[in-house]
């Protein structure tokens, strides 16, 4: 279904920019129409066999629990980091988020649009927001790391900490639901 | 102020430092409005000569670290991050006035208009910019995530000290060795070479490489992003073009020769779709993510009922409101006084008109400059400014018409320059850890100025040579004035705008700003998409072989470093021009 629509789509696509670049002045609509008409009706198909994709129960399983795993090993990884204390030295704290973060960082952000799918977009913007968030107070710890500014180091650990705790918490609710 | 810890804590390092980590400092609006001034000046006049202007952020970036850094002993990624910020608002303004500005000039109306209203338009113009872009920084950074590659070259640049010094050293290599290419291709006078002519195929298919590092770099950090801006120019060059010669249905000249010149093919076929393309696919992108964005602003409005951190860290939606209307205000008081018969309807129109269009290019020019670091932004000014003659459309004497467009039309240009500079220096400061207010006041607090020099620029100039003269070209301008000339005869491409806005529309349908990258590989040139194409290919390749892992912490600083050599060399050849005058 969706190679057929995409055939349609690539078909009408390339036959309405024909049509449109044969004049510099005008646009046969004639022609025109026809063809968008064409890739329409394939962007239609697309779009229903993306509906019964994101309604593939594997693919969602999976990505459900890499959502999950992801936000449970930063805030683990998180806490043990600022438990830590005096045994990771300042300057080395960048490089401890590169080795112990971005891994998981990346795994989630892979598998966000799943959450619009399973919860609706609402519980997509709240959770990816406090994501965000937390990944960039992630990102300031490591510029504070490099620079050697201990109380930001530890300020922004604290609040890396607390939006990825919220955003774990927002998951399980709508999980919960 | 930061302290430095004694040798006497317990760390017992005195590289560490306590107290507040500096951000939004007097130390980085300064040294931004200075470093702003600078670029402004010399990447102002540059394109006035060469006719494109060059992103000023690596630039900004690397002097102000060198004086933040080396000259102030200060000690702080997020502060350099703020004074390339503001650096690059008040750069915003040269390339947003150079196409547009130099135009009225061209045209002969250069004792037509009143430069003290034109600034304070443009200045109007550069905040509602930035006040319409910045609702959109959690949809298109958080959510999207789209990639700004240029962006994340700064991000490097600004990290690079603190990175290791491996990374440092790979930055610097690809740096020099860019560097150097661009110098040799510059100084000899060899930008592309034609391998299609080389090879003897047909002159359309346009087989033609920009010799540029950098855009091997932008793709490269792009990565898949950049896959169908590559696409939209094969398209147009490997099947439209041989498809209408095929069929005998290439266009010709008065003089009944047939055109091959892809250059000429492009201005009359595909840019104008591929500028339809944008503008479709960017409403649909638009219609499609308004829940979403629906649903940020209200996350936000609940986390700031919470008092929640990450509130603290946006502008306050009221403050954002306010600071549209009162810029919207001002374009219609600068409509309605650009000249004397506009009167007080038209200004309104006029200034609605620019206000809608101002929101609705910055998603477009945001969008485009996300995925693949190239803004479309002189299209935009040209179909902004056709919408603003349409309305003055009344009005009898030509002058007047093109007068109140132009300066209308300059108010968007800059606006539109702002926000893509802001989304650019925003994904920079997310990289980094940078807080969103603090970045949206320092652009706020350069913005303003931009339009000050340069407007002083261009009238300096133009006394000193003329603009349009054999010294001082204008290639921007001089296409604007013939556009500008060419709409007065009624010679606008609408039916290329419409059906490539139908064809971008059904693209972003089926994938979120696929008729944006698309539509650009139809609007640029295609020696760019060629070597772009390069880059895009070693990142697919390197991400299959040496794992995603490897392109981040290897690829990625080579790629920064081959934007920045580039960069820095490009704004030496435009210094050097500077002082050579």
């Amino acid at each position: 279904m969706s190679g057929r629509g995409y055939a349609l789509l690539i078909i009408g696509f390339l036959a309405g920019t024909f049509v449109a670049a044969l004049d510099p002045d005008s646009t046969n609509w004639r022609w025109f129409v026809p063809a968008v008409v064409i890739a329409a009706i394939g962007v239609q198909q697309i779009k229903q066999a993306q509906a019964s994709a994101a309604r593939n129960s594997t693919r969602l399983t999976t990505d459900r629990e890499d959502l999950e795993q992801a936000l449970s090993n930063i805030v683990k990884n998180l806490t043990e980091l600022r438990g830590a204390g005096d045994t990771v030295p300042p300057f080395e704290m960048r490089f401890e988020i590169d080795r112990l973060f971005r891994g998981d960082l990346m795994r989630f952000a892979d598998a966000r649009d799943t959450l619009a799918q399973l919860y609706g977009l609402q519980a997509y913007a709240d959770i990816v927001s406090e994501f965000a968030a937390g990944e960039r107070y992630i990102n300031r710890v490591w510029s504070a790391s490099a620079d050697g500014y201990l109380d930001e180091v530890s300020t922004y650990l604290d609040k890396a900490q607390v939006q990825f705790e919220h955003a774990l918490r927002r998951l399980e609710a709508v999980q919960a639901h | 102020m930061a302290e430095t810890v004694s040798a006497a804590s317990p760390l017992m390092d005195d590289r560490l430092r306590s107290g507040p980590y500096p951000e939004l400092s007097w130390h980085a609006v300064i040294v931004g409005w200075f470093l702003g001034a600078i670029i402004a000046v010399s990447i102002g006049y540059a394109s006035l000569k060469l006719g494109f202007s060059i992103e000023g952020s690596e630039l900004a970036a690397i002097l102000g670290f060198g004086i933040l850094r080396g000259m102030l002993r200060r000690r702080s990624i997020v502060e350099n991050n703020v004074a390339q910020t503001v650096a690059s608002a008040v750069n915003g303004a040269s390339s947003g006035m150079m196409f547009s500005v130099p135009a009225i000039f061209i045209l002969g109306y250069g004792n037509e208009f009143n430069p003290v209203l034109l600034t304070f338009g443009c200045i109007a113009g550069a905040f509602l910019g930035i006040a319409f872009i910045i609702p959109l920084r959690k949809q298109m950074i958080d959510f999207e995530r789209l990639t700004y590659p240029g962006g994340v070259a700064v991000a490097t640049i600004l990290k690079s000290p603190g990175a290791g010094v491996r990374k440092a050293q790979l930055l610097i290599g690809a740096a020099l060795v860019s560097g150097l290419v661009h110098y040799f291709s510059q100084a000899n006078g060899v930008s592309n070479w034609g391998m299609g002519a080389m090879l003897g195929l047909p002159e359309y298919t346009n087989i033609t490489w920009y010799l540029s590092l950098l855009t091997v770099g932008v793709a490269f950090i792009a990565g898949r992003g950049g896959v169908a801006f590559i696409i939209g120019g094969f398209v147009v060059y490997f099947l439209i073009a041989p498809l209408l010669a095929a069929t005998g249905m290439l266009p010709t000249t008065e003089a009944g020769e047939i055109i091959r010149d892809p250059e000429q093919l492009r201005g009359l076929l595909f840019r104008p779709i591929g500028i339809g393309m944008l503008i479709g696919g960017a409403m649909t992108g638009v219609v499609l993510a308004l829940p979403l964005i629906i649903s940020a602003i209200r996350s936000m409005q609940s986390a700031a009922k919470l008092e929640a951190a990450i509130s603290r860290d946006e502008m306050p939606i009221k403050l954002l409101y306010f600071a549209i209307a009162g810029a919207a205000v001002v374009l219609c008081v600068i409509a309605v006084l650009s000249v004397e018969s506009v009167g007080l309807l038209r200004g309104l129109a006029m200034a609605v008109l620019g206000t809608l269009w101002i929101w609705m290019s910055g998603i477009i020019l945001s969008e485009a400059i996300g995925r693949t670091n190239w803004s479309p932004l002189s299209g935009m000014t040209l179909i902004g400014i056709t919408l603003l003659i349409l309305v003055t459309s009344g009005l009898e004497s030509s002058v007047d018409r093109i007068v109140a467009a132009v300066v209308v039309g300059a108010a968007t240009c800059v606006a539109m320059s702002q926000a893509t500079d802001l989304m650019l220096d925003l994904k920079t400061g997310y990289l980094v850890g940078a807080t969103p207010r603090k970045q949206q006041l320092g652009q706020f607090l350069g913005a303003w100025l931009g339009p000050l020099v340069v407007i002083m620029l261009v009238f300096v100039l133009h006394e000193a040579y003329g603009l349009g003269s054999p010294e001082l070209p204008a290639p921007q301008g001089q296409a604007l004035a013939a556009t500008i000339e060419g709409i007065l005869g009624g010679d606008v491409p609408v039916a290329k705008y419409v059906a490539g806005a139908f064809l971008g529309a059904l693209l972003s349908a089926v994938q979120g700003g696929l008729g944006v990258t698309v539509g650009l590989g139809f609007y640029l040139p295609f020696n760019i998409v060629l070597t772009y194409s390069l880059g895009t290919l070693t990142r697919i390749v390197a991400d299959r072989q040496m794992g995603a892992e490897w392109s981040e912490s290897v690829g990625i600083p080579i790629a920064a470093g081959l934007i920045v050599g580039e960069a820095l060399v490009g704004v030496g050849f435009a210094v050097q021009a500077v002082l050579g005058s």
